[in-house]
């Protein structure tokens, strides 16, 4: 190969780790804005305001849960003649009927059992059903949706509320926290990860004045906005929830992310159920960027989602895979095409991924001490005991291929360093190879116990890398897009 | 009633629970204060986590 074209591909190969450190960047730079929102937030604008609300409880076999939820509903701080809730029984087959009913005579009919005979839609379809019956009354001036297992502190709601008196406000989510009574791994990673995704990228998100979404179980509309956006969701895809946040935000409503309300939730404790369920929000996140095709990277003056900043964080994480499998595609060429080369540039991208670990870590534990309890060592090891040894050999040249064995009287082969330099280049990809060994060793029953610590070793970031790409793969192949419903026990905990 | 003249702990969220204007209005007072201080902490001991990760790389490196 010519001197040129020796140039052109080290050059190539330099540009495809640098494309890997844009998510590292992207993420970084939502971190850097959160300190923003102490001094930057629209609780300025907020004002006391407690409009009628209606809250729309979709409901599927939720009897196990549903009393629970029902009754911290009816216990919120908010005053009772303000306050009804519809719980939409998409075609139960289990007792649900028979709980709503209950708690409707004990709540004198504040509570209403609203029945679908055909279920079995989605979530979106449930919805709508209770939205039509909410708007067809002049009563309702809020509509709040949410899920059937989530417990509302009872001082969300009016926290939530206070923004509404923002006319420019259309829509407001709180802060979603992992709650179950006893999280196993999989729901204190998750738990560890709602900080990040809530807690720290929705303050970034209020700073940019754009929102990426509103959480499924806590979205309270304007009634003006509701009516805006069609007087019902989005049925299309399967990001609903994502779906009415962009038509709030293209109609010229603000979204609003209100820290201090907090909704507890259960999340799924197996890597299989997390799959199930992330596998259907990432497949709707491929539908939302294709049916918004036309919003990204075109500023506009009545709404943010345009902007470049929203622009690079969205495709920085919808494209996560593809950019890790850059990063390993360009260090291991470049390590048979440069070598010297090659180990700068391995350090460059990993002393940037150590100073953005430290730094979104630390942020993360201090920002909810409540989760950070429960999930400091999920946040620890977030990225993967594996990512965490390939940090320290990009940080401490030759400590695994010459200290650490020296001390054990050991001295590693030029075969072995090879094979060892090949997996630090490559972890990133070989990370979202195991997440899948994961999920097939949960379902043997020989080697399951072998799962917990594989993930651990993986790491949970690489988990969902894994899961993005499966959904991308779904989607290509036009798989059936079903509407899984995620199991739940009534395991949270208020 | 104002957020000066409470000083046991859950007055506030006692106060606030009566959901008068005034109450409200103290509560939202409160959670700015509260926000700016959490915020400020949490920036101001990250980077000074994230800036001692540095000099210790620095000087074992």
């Amino acid at each position: 190969m010519s001197d040129v074209g020796q140039s052109v591909l080290v050059a190539v190969l330099v540009a495809l780790v640098g494309i890997g450190a844009i998510p590292v960047l992207a993420g970084l730079y939502q971190y850097l804005l959160v300190p923003v929102h102490a001094f930057r937030n629209h609780l300025r604008d907020a004002a006391p305001h407690l409009p009628r609300v209606v809250v729309i409880v979709p409901a599927w076999n939720e009897g196990a849960v549903l009393a629970a939820s029902l009754d911290r509903l009816m216990s919120l701080q908010y005053p009772p003649d303000r306050l009804r809730v519809f719980v939409v029984d998409d075609a139960s087959t289990d007792d649900t009927p028979d709980v709503v009913r209950a708690k409707a005579v004990q709540y004198d009919d504040r509570i209403v059992h609203l029945r679908r005979e055909q279920g079995g839609q989605g979530k979106a379809h449930t919805l709508n059903h209770g939205i039509r019956y909410a708007l067809a009354d002049d009563w309702m001036q809020a509509l709040l949706i949410m899920d059937a297992d989530v417990i509302y502190r009872p001082d969300s709601l009016r926290r939530m509320a206070r923004h509404l008196a923002d006319e420019k406000v259309g829509a407001v989510t709180a802060f979603i926290r992992e709650g179950s009574g006893r999280p196993g791994s999989v729901a204190r990673f998750i738990g560890y990860e709602y900080v990040t995704a809530q807690a720290a990228a929705r303050r970034a998100q209020n700073i940019m004045g754009a929102m990426a979404c509103l959480a499924g179980g806590a979205q309270l509309h304007s009634r003006e906005n509701l009516e805006a956006v069609g007087g019902q969701v989005d049925t299309s895809t399967l990001a609903e929830d994502t779906y009415t946040t962009f038509l709030t935000q293209l109609s010229g409503r603000r979204v609003v992310f209100e820290p201090a309300a907090v909704v507890l939730a259960e999340e799924p404790d197996t890597v299989t159920a997390l799959w199930k369920q992330r596998v259907r929000w990432a497949r709707g996140n491929v539908q939302i960027t294709r049916n918004f095709r036309r919003v990204w990277f075109r500023p506009s003056r009545t709404h943010n989602l345009g902007n470049v900043d929203f622009g690079i964080i969205w495709f920085a994480i919808y494209l996560l895979p593809v950019a890790m499998g850059f990063a390993a595609v360009g260090l291991v060429g470049l390590y048979f095409v440069a070598e010297v080369t090659a180990t700068q540039v391995f350090q460059g991208f990993w002393w940037v991924a150590v100073t953005a670990y430290v730094f979104i870590t630390a942020v993360t534990l201090l920002l909810d001490r409540e989760t950070a309890r429960r999930s400091w060592v999920q946040g620890l090891v977030f990225p993967g005991l594996g990512a965490l040894v390939v940090m320290s050999a990009a940080w401490f040249p030759n400590l695994w291929e010459e200290r650490i064995p020296a001390l054990l009287g050991l001295e590693m082969s030029q075969t072995g360093r090879m094979v060892w330099t090949l997996t630090l280049y490559s972890w990133s990809v070989i990370a979202m190879a195991l997440a899948w060994v994961v999920k097939l060793l949960e379902r043997s029953r020989a080697v399951r116990w072998l799962a917990t610590p594989l993930l651990y070793v993986v790491g949970f970031g690489p988990v969902l890398c894994a899961i993005t790409l499966d959904a991308y793969v779904k989607q290509a192949r036009g798989a059936t897009a079903v509407w899984d419903k995620t199991e739940k026990t009534g395991r949270v905990m208020g | 009633m104002s957020g000066s003249h409470r000083a046991a702990p859950g007055d506030d969220a006692r106060w606030w629970a009566t959901l008068t204007p005034d109450a409200l209005d103290d509560e939202i007072r409160s959670n700015r204060r509260s926000e700016r201080r959490l915020l400020v902490v949490v920036a101001l001991v990250s980077l000074a986590i994230t800036a001692a990760a540095l000099l210790l790389h620095g000087g074992v490196a």
